[in-house]
């Protein structure tokens, strides 16, 4: 197999070899703000730099300078306010809002003030919140902006898995490949195990091919045996240290992941599961504080019901 | 002039330091031909314990030891025979890779001829060089340390064969291909004297999948989910080397033979030459198991399980059989016999299952004991829940006792359970159940523990068809007959003669 594209070089093709970025451009960039916002600010600190400077030079009163700067705060967040009622979620309008509530307030000192705020805010890397979901990152503008970056540079071919169309799938080769590729199939499977290929190697414990189901034998054994070893070795730290909460939640969390390994058959499973309610019960008894294992039992409980149904 | 001995049987790993399978064959093939005298060759490591598990029979006259990673250093080379270092070592690189036996033969005589040894074919600047070639070869951009070690093995191993004090026998009998075989081969051409190689299970396929699991060789990943590719890893130069190990057995090999015919389609896609090729099964005194009676006092529903408790046994299936079995015949008691020294980690954990299962009641650890036959004659059915076997002798002692057995589909088990072609008994002596698959053992215990009449049936089956198939006195004559025709071989009284 060839080799596959690296991140950081499908990074680097998103932005494209030969692309000329202008000054103002790698201002925006370096200020952290998208296009829209960037040219909001600038016009913000304009118009408050330049009433600011009227009312020192005596051109207009100080009371003109409070009329007209409270008015106009007024107007621009109202008509923020209008905009946002349409998208649910724009982070640009309620960036902008906030700069116009820190101008209200402190003048053009305010506007940058938050203006820095604002920036810094878009420069930290992005985090994806662990339990976010698939519709979450969708309605994400920036989530979003890239996943169409990388379709069109998936389209023009600056973002490949060189090869990838000729890997043949793990079953389809127990299924129907040579004896050698077969055990090199299971090698990999024993290499890179995951749950979801627990049927390559169910499938290869009935190939016709001794060797093939004395590997599959093997492969599986092995697993099993690492499985329970973990849970062996958990179990002895919780017997050791049975006052730790968190000795009972990893001796819970080693019997989930035997039980969602798909090589035991769902009675076997089952029966880990409920070991690992018995486990988290005894964790969320300890640790009165912490509440992480309350809330874990309670997802495992659901997940048990649920498996009954 | 007078020999030796009349067999060298060259033993790997086993006999006569470790108990198993091929060691008791060889402890049984010894003692049933007394009028024949053996040398045995045991091959090993200087880590391997070399305290005796077995008694050696009278007839086995010596025991020679080959350590495989000590050999003798060989004379400093002096400067001007660098080629002929860079020659010996591209004929180690061509006997450790893709051999044929023709390298290897060229080896053996430069290295008669030049006396060299480990001062000038690893520790000399030549011996630097041509590893560092090698490597550049065989594992490019791999990871060199680890590279170093396995090439100084393998090289050391070569050396170490080639340095044996050959016993003078009529015939070398290579336990398995492998190190034996290649230690066979090297008597083959340096004594001239007749070789048989006998395979239980396939080393290269054995090897194959014991390198493919092992955690203690790195494994870069490099090839992805893509099996066609096949990365160069460091496992490869191993299999490579046991490949080649296999082909030089083949062809200097005079017969080869296996106890099964499944073996001899791998044998054949090995390189053994289909002419060389024949069937003996292992076999057994059954009239020392049949006449044993059984035991009628009232007692729990006994499973039996024989054998060592190392992971190609998978005790860990038969544990949670037991435990499964527990809910279909209730008050049943699993006797586990068998040494737990070779893998104390393995046997460890499975006493951990054992009590994490709640099974104690039902399962007994008894570890080694004096005498099977008690415990054979008061079971009711023998359980084998391997991985890996070729023909197990406990499964062909507890048939000849009259037990029915439940198998995993392993080595020759279902032909000795189901029967095979042209086999004059029919019918089947227990239930082949897929390997890992603890509920289908389960069951099928169940099934013959719950039916008196079906187990009896069983067992009738059973001691017939080891009776007839499997009984030592066949199986006795066909080696004594094939160690004749080979002693009588041209090639064998040139050997005597010189």
């Amino acid at each position: 197999m060839r080799p596959v594209t690296p991140p950081a070089a499908a990074a680097q093709s998103f932005v494209g070899p030969g692309e000329a970025v202008s000054p103002g451009r790698q201002f925006q960039r370096l200020a952290g703000l998208s296009g829209w916002l960037f040219r909001f600010v600038i016009l913000l600190l304009g118009w408050q730099i330049a009433l600011f400077v009227a009312l020192f030079g005596g051109a207009i009163q100080l009371s003109a300078y409070a009329g007209i700067h409270i008015l106009g705060c007024f107007a621009l967040a109202a008509w923020l306010v209008w905009c946002m009622r349409g998208s649910r979620a724009d982070e640009r309008n309620s960036t902008a809002l906030q700069i116009v509530a820190w101008s209200a307030v402190a003048g053009p000192f305010g506007a940058f003030v938050s203006t820095a705020l604002a920036s810094h805010t878009a420069l930290m890397p992005s985090r994806i919140p662990p339990d976010g979901d698939a519709d979450d990152l969708a309605t994400d503008h920036s989530a979003g902006e890239l996943v169409e970056r990388l379709h069109i540079a998936l389209l023009d071919r600056r973002v490949r898995l060189e090869g990838a169309s000729r890997v043949r799938p793990l079953m389809d080769v127990i299924a129907e490949g040579s004896g050698s590729e077969k055990l090199e199939a299971l090698r990999i499977v024993y290499r890179r195990y995951e749950t979801g290929l627990s049927a390559v190697l169910k499938r290869a414990l009935h190939d016709p091919d001794t060797s093939v189901r004395v590997m599959a034998a093997t492969v599986t054994a092995k697993l099993h045996g690492a499985y329970s070893r973990d849970i062996g070795d958990r179990q002895t730290e919780a017997s050791a240290n049975p006052e730790l909460a968190q000795n009972w939640q990893s001796l819970a969390d080693a019997r989930l992941a035997y039980a969602e390994s798909g090589l035991l058959d769902s009675l076997r499973a089952r029966a880990q599961i409920e070991l690992a309610i018995g486990d988290l019960s005894r964790a969320a008894e300890l640790d009165t504080a912490g509440g992480a294992s309350a809330s874990l039992l309670d997802r495992v409980r659901r997940r048990l019901a649920s498996w009954g149904r | 002039m007078s020999t030796d001995a009349d067999v060298c049987l060259i033993v790997e790993g086993g006999y006569p330091y470790v108990v198993g399978g091929v060691a008791s064959w060889a402890d049984a093939l010894m003692r049933a031909s007394p009028q024949l005298t053996f040398h045995v060759v045991a091959i090993g490591i200087s880590s391997q314990s070399r305290r005796r598990s077995y008694v050696l029979p009278a007839n086995a006259v010596n025991v020679t030891d080959v350590i495989l990673d000590v050999c003798p250093r060989g004379r400093v080379p002096a400067r001007r025979e660098a080629d002929k270092i860079k020659q010996i070592l591209r004929l180690l690189e061509f006997a450790l890779t893709s051999d044929d036996g023709s390298a290897f033969a060229q080896l053996i005589e430069q290295m008669r001829v030049t006396g060299f040894g480990q001062a000038a074919l690893l520790d000399s600047k030549e011996g630097w060089t041509a590893m560092e070639q090698a490597y550049e070869r065989l594992l490019p951009n791999g990871p060199l340390l680890d590279f170093f070690w396995t090439w100084r093995f393998l090289v050391r191993s070569v050396l170490a064969i080639m340095n044996t004090p050959l016993p003078q026998a009529r015939v070398f009998h290579a336990v398995a291909t492998g190190f034996s075989g290649v230690v066979g081969s090297y008597a083959r051409l340096v004594a001239k004297t007749p070789l048989l190689v006998t395979e239980h299970g396939i080393y290269t396929n054995e090897r194959r999948i014991e390198l493919a699991v092992a955690d203690w060789l790195f494994d870069s990943k490099a090839g992805g989910f893509d099996v066609a590719s096949a990365p160069v890893e460091l496992r490869s130069i191993w299999l490579n080397a046991f490949q080649s190990f296999s082909r030089i057995s083949y062809a200097m090999a005079d017969v080869i033979t296996t106890q099964y015919r499944a073996n001899q389609s791998f044998q054949r896609a090995d390189g053994a030459p289909d002419g060389k090729l024949r069937i003996i099964p292992n076999g057994i005194d059954v009239a020392k198991f049949d006449t044993v009676p059984r035991d009628a006092a009232p007692r729990r529903p006994t499973v039996l399980m024989i054998g060592r408790i190392v992971p190609i046994k998978d005790i860990r299936t038969f544990i949670i059989a037991i435990a499964l079995l527990m809910d279909l015949v209730p008050n049943v008691l699993a006797i586990l016999i068998g040494p737990e020294d070779e893998d104390p980690e393995y046997a460890a954990s499975c006493r951990q299952l054992v009590q994490q299962l709640g099974a104690e009641s039902a399962i007994d650890f008894l570890g080694r004991v004096p005498d099977v036959l008690k415990y054979l004659s008061s079971a009711d059915v023998l359980a084998l829940s391997s991985i890996s076997e070729a023909q197990p002798m406990a499964v062909l002692e507890a048939a000849a006792s009259g037990l029915p057995i439940v198998s995993t589909d392993v080595g020759s088990c279902r032909e000795i359970i189901e029967g095979f072609e042209g086999d004059p008994v029919e019918g089947c002596g227990g239930i082949v159940v897929e390997p890992c698959n603890s509920k289908a053992m389960a069951e099928a215990l169940a099934a013959i523990l719950r039916d008196d009449a079906l187990r009896s049936q069983m067992a009738e089956v059973m001691r017939r068809r080891v009776g007839s198939y499997y009984h030592k006195n066949r199986v006795t004559r066909l080696y004594e007959g094939l160690y004749a025709e080979l002693m009588a071989s041209p090639l064998s009284h040139r050997a005597i003669k010189s």
